[in-house]
């Protein structure tokens, strides 16, 4: 593999709403196996960022190119021919799971095969053995084998979200993208995600760049903390190096209420 | 799941198979009713079916035992499989005709000449009645104590008489009056009566002896006919007015039919009741009494030329009174149907083959200029009340007071719609009748009588309560099996259905296709679910001919194109995040609608589906109408013959059938969401 390249490379990127700019001209490299936090308050353009990196969003044509692992997601507002091998390796975190809620957990898990099986195994849902067991291991993984059978729906919202990362898991993805993950959750729950999350990074040595509303959380668990206001980045190094000034200046002075999520 | 799929399709080939089996050894068993047995002509080289039609102007329960043993003679002496269809409309059978799947029908002149005309027919035999005769009259009964004693005085036009006329297509019905009492005095009988109902003879007959209508058309036919099966009926009718004679009925086979098959037609028709032993004689006399069939006589086309002239005479006629005609095209149409007069009576039999031309277009003449303008004026006042309307509802929906303000463009929206609600209810207001509802309360006696005739005559005696119960058992065991039919053809019809709605309910779903797709698509279901299963049942009869399966495909194209609209609108409307969840997985556009968005619409496509099969029972009992069986058949037939107790158990049927299906349905839905 590239080990070389770099597990997200975005150059001047650019991404407008209407008059508003997601993404103003922002160039950001993170290496493998790092786990980043991304900072800031809403409208920033963090969640535009990760959504543009796995070309779920089509950027501004005269933005610069995103890639990952070293291979181009989408330039100038055009999204590249392999983009699915490309996002196979890549593997997103929704704030609201995503998961398909009529589906069991089994199931949900093991759609994350559907990039590397043939067309028509994926469509009648023959899934082969392999995959079973690789979903069976990425659920025991996440600790949540025992609900396999149940619809996802039934599930709780933490629950939920580690099913998600199991997903991620059966895709064998290298790096993770996951966008405000534990924002929907309640604060066991979110705390158990974001070990998980760190587990994985240090263990399997999966890059994770996570977008986060809560500083305490982004100082606890990354190493490192880009932090952006009105799509440009105005920080980006250790996240102890977040000083109360700093965070006053990203998040203005009600800055206390993104650090524990409003509850002191 | 391919291995469950193959096992259901395994077993619906096996289905199929031996439903078939079942048909094919079905027929044989009526055969060796008829006692005739004189197989003189030599066995054909392959035993084929001929497909015969019978147009049903009686009840079919009638019908179709009178017919058995005359079909399985024809069968026995033709060496053919005779498989009879029975229409009680004459459309289907002249559509069936003109693509082949009816072979040799037993026309009325008048839809004879459509046949001969449009459905590639050639007139070959003609019916004689038992007692030789070879034509019959027209008449027009009232009952017996009627004050009306002849045609001139209902033709005092005073919209006091309540008028019974014959099917359009009907000779001795519709044509015969039209052509001798209406056309020659410049009557419309719609403007002259109180009110003009279509039924066909027996429905008249019993509707002039009950004093449910003042008059009625019928023929001698069928008067006599009626003295036979129903003296008490015949006793309290009297005839006012006897038309000129009319020739019998025409048997009209396909033009194009093998020599073969034709000669064994002919040999059948010919030589039935009049070879073989005295016994095989009589025999076959009284299968054709009950048809009040005599023997058959050799025809051809120029049978029909009577009707032809008829028919030039009714078009004359209307010509000459037509009000909407300008002078000078009433003069060329005159000429030219005098022409055409000329040459039928000078025995040119080939304009049987022409389109009725100029006869029959006259009707449909540009509107007269006044009422263009008078709807400029009407649109004129709407579009003044509009305004009005729109500035009163503004006005009306101004903020006062505390409170957000409403942004101006949003109130004029509202008020446009609200507006236009109004407007449209008020458009409508007269055409739909809606002036007149103040009838519903006067005359809630009269539809309670005319419900009462669907109870006992009498409730309070147990005599007449008993013979109640026995004719809704009667009809009961006749509405039963027939609505199993009904029900049947509504599951394949929607089975079908729901099966072409997938592809095309997502093509046409805004977030899955794109729209150069998406815009054609639902054009095309907007021409499937507007146009009514009749029509398209019209079409499938030429494929396949009358009877259900024409009804399942009528269904199946109207249905895809109500559940493509339901289904794409589910599909708009679901949660776009399992979606992007799938996508982001690497997999295919294809994947994401299998897992994410299917999943989701399952359970409302489900719903939407047996929804629609519930309304599908229902629809299925119009298509019987045209010949596409199942319970509207004799729902239909009752409701003509007056017959309201027959009518009742029918209706019972149908009403017990909806709802069990309702229920079921209701659970299933339950459990499936």
């Amino acid at each position: 593999m590239t080990d070389a390249a770099a597990a997200l490379k975005a150059e001047n990127v650019r991404m407008t709403f209407g008059e508003t700019k997601a993404l103003d001209n922002v160039s950001l490299t993170i290496e493998p196996g790092e786990m980043v936090a991304l900072i800031g308050p809403s409208g920033s353009g963090k969640s535009t960022l990760l959504r543009v990196g796995a070309a779920l969003q089509v950027a501004d044509t005269d933005s610069g190119p995103v890639s990952v692992l070293g291979k181009v997601m989408q330039s100038k507002g055009k999204i590249s021919s392999g983009v699915r091998a490309n996002r196979a390796r890549l593997g997103f975190i929704f704030q609201q799971f995503n998961l398909v809620g009529r589906l069991t957990l089994f199931a949900n898990v093991m759609l994350g095969a559907l990039g590397r099986l043939p067309a028509w195994r994926g469509a009648l849902g023959l899934f082969p053995t392999s995959v079973k067991q690789s979903a069976m291991d990425a659920l025991e993984r996440v600790g949540i084998a025992e609900f396999a059978g149940r619809r996802a729906s039934n599930l709780s919202g933490g629950q939920q979200q580690r099913g998600a990362i199991a997903r991620s898991l059966v895709q064998g993805a290298k790096v993770l993208f996951a966008d405000e993950p534990i924002a929907s959750l309640d604060p066991v729950s979110a705390r158990k995600v974001m070990e998980l999350l760190r587990e994985l990074n240090q263990t399997d040595d999966l890059t994770v760049v996570v977008t986060l509303h809560q500083v305490d959380y982004a100082q606890k668990f990354c190493d490192r903390t880009v932090a952006l206001n009105k799509g440009r980045i105005v920080y980006d190094g250790p996240s102890d190096g977040l000083s109360r000034e700093k965070l006053v200046e990203i998040y203005g002075p009600e800055f206390e209420t993104a650090f524990h999520g409003g509850e002191s | 799941m391919i291995r469950l799929m193959s096992q259901i399709f395994l077993r619906l080939a096996l289905l199929v198979s031996l439903a078939g089996l079942a048909a094919c050894s079905g027929p044989a068993d009526t055969s060796g009713d008829t006692g005739a047995s004189p197989t003189v002509l030599t066995e054909p080289v392959e035993r084929r079916t001929l497909n015969f039609g019978i147009i049903a102007t009686e009840s079919s329960s009638n019908l179709e035992s009178n017919w058995r043993p005359f079909i399985a003679a024809m069968s026995e002496w033709t060496g053919y499989d005779i498989q009879p269809f029975y229409a009680s409309d004459y459309a289907g059978m002249i559509q069936a005709m003109r693509y082949g799947s009816i072979q040799v029908a037993w026309f009325s002149n008048f839809s004879g000449l459509q046949a001969v005309r449009l459905g590639g027919g050639q007139v070959f035999a003609k019916a004689t009645y038992p007692d030789g005769s070879e034509g019959y009259n027209s008449v027009l009964i009232v009952p017996v104590d009627s004050p009306i004693q002849s045609v001139e005085d209902i033709l005092t036009c005073d919209g006091s008489i309540d008028f019974g006329m014959g099917d359009p297509n009907s000779t001795s019905g519709y044509l015969v009056p039209s052509a001798f009492i209406f056309a020659p005095r410049g009557i419309d009988p719609s403007e002259c009566f109180n009110s003009v109902r279509n039924a066909n003879h027996e429905a008249n007959a019993v509707a002039v002896a009950n004093g449910l209508i003042d008059v009625g058309t019928n023929n001698t036919t069928n008067m006599t006919l009626l003295q036979r099966t129903r003296p008490d009926i015949a006793a309290r009718i009297r005839v006012i007015w006897t038309s000129p004679p009319i020739q019998t009925d025409p048997i009209i086979w396909r033009t194009d039919l093998d020599e073969e098959a034709k000669q064994r037609l002919q040999y059948f028709f010919m030589n039935y009741g009049r070879m073989g032993t005295p016994e095989e004689i009589a025999a076959a006399r009284e299968v054709l009494d009950p048809l009040y069939f005599g023997l058959f006589l050799p025809s051809s086309n120029a049978h029909l030329d009577p009707i032809v002239q008829l028919e030039i005479v009714r078009d004359l006629t209307e010509a000459r009174n037509d009000p909407d005609l300008s002078e000078a095209e009433r003069e060329t149409r005159v000429a030219a149907l005098r022409e055409r007069l000329a040459e039928v009576e000078a025995g040119n039999t080939g304009l049987i083959s022409q389109a009725s031309a100029v006869g029959d277009v006259q009707t449909d003449g540009p509107a007269p200029a006044e009422v263009s303008s008078i709807n400029w004026l009407a649109s004129g006042a709407m579009l003044g009340l509009a305004l009005v309307l729109l500035t009163l509802l503004l006005w009306a929906s101004a903020p006062r007071g505390p409170g957000p303000r409403v942004p101006l463009f949003e109130r004029v929206a509202n008020a446009v719609i609200a507006a236009g609600v109004i407007i449209i209810l008020v458009w409508s207001f007269d055409s739909a009748d809606m002036d007149r509802s103040y009838l519903l309360v006067e005359n809630a006696g009269d539809m309670g009588e005319f419900i009462a005739g669907f109870f006992p005559d009498d409730i309070s005696s147990a005599a007449s309560r008993t013979e109640y119960g026995q004719n809704l058992m009667h009809g009961f065991s006749e509405a039963v099996p027939q609505m199993i039919v009904t029900v049947q053809i509504a599951i394949w019809g929607t089975f079908i259905a729901v099966f072409s709605a997938i592809p095309f309910g997502l093509l046409s779903a805004r977030n899955v296709a794109p729209n150069w797709v998406v815009q054609p698509v639902r054009r095309l279901m907007d021409v499937f679910r507007s146009i009514n299963e009749l029509i398209i049942a019209l079409v499938f009869i030429a494929a396949v001919g009358l009877g259900p399966l024409a009804g399942v495909m009528a269904l199946a194209v109207h249905t895809t194109g109500v559940l493509a609209k339901l289904f794409s609108e589910a599909v708009e409307a679901i949660d776009n995040g399992p979606v992007e969840g799938v996508r982001a997985t690497g997999a295919m556009p294809l994947h994401e609608v299998i897992w994410a968005v299917i999943p989701q619409v399952a359970p409302l496509w489900t719903s939407f589906g047996l929804y629609r099969f519930e309304s599908n029972a229902r629809s299925a009992t119009v298509l019987g109408l045209i010949g596409a069986g199942g319970i509207g058949q004799i729902l239909f037939e009752a409701v003509r013959a007056f017959d309201y107790q027959r009518t009742a158990a029918i209706v019972i049927v149908i009403v017990v059938a909806v709802s069990a299906i309702d229920l079921l349905s209701q659970l299933l839905r339950k459990r499936l969401v």
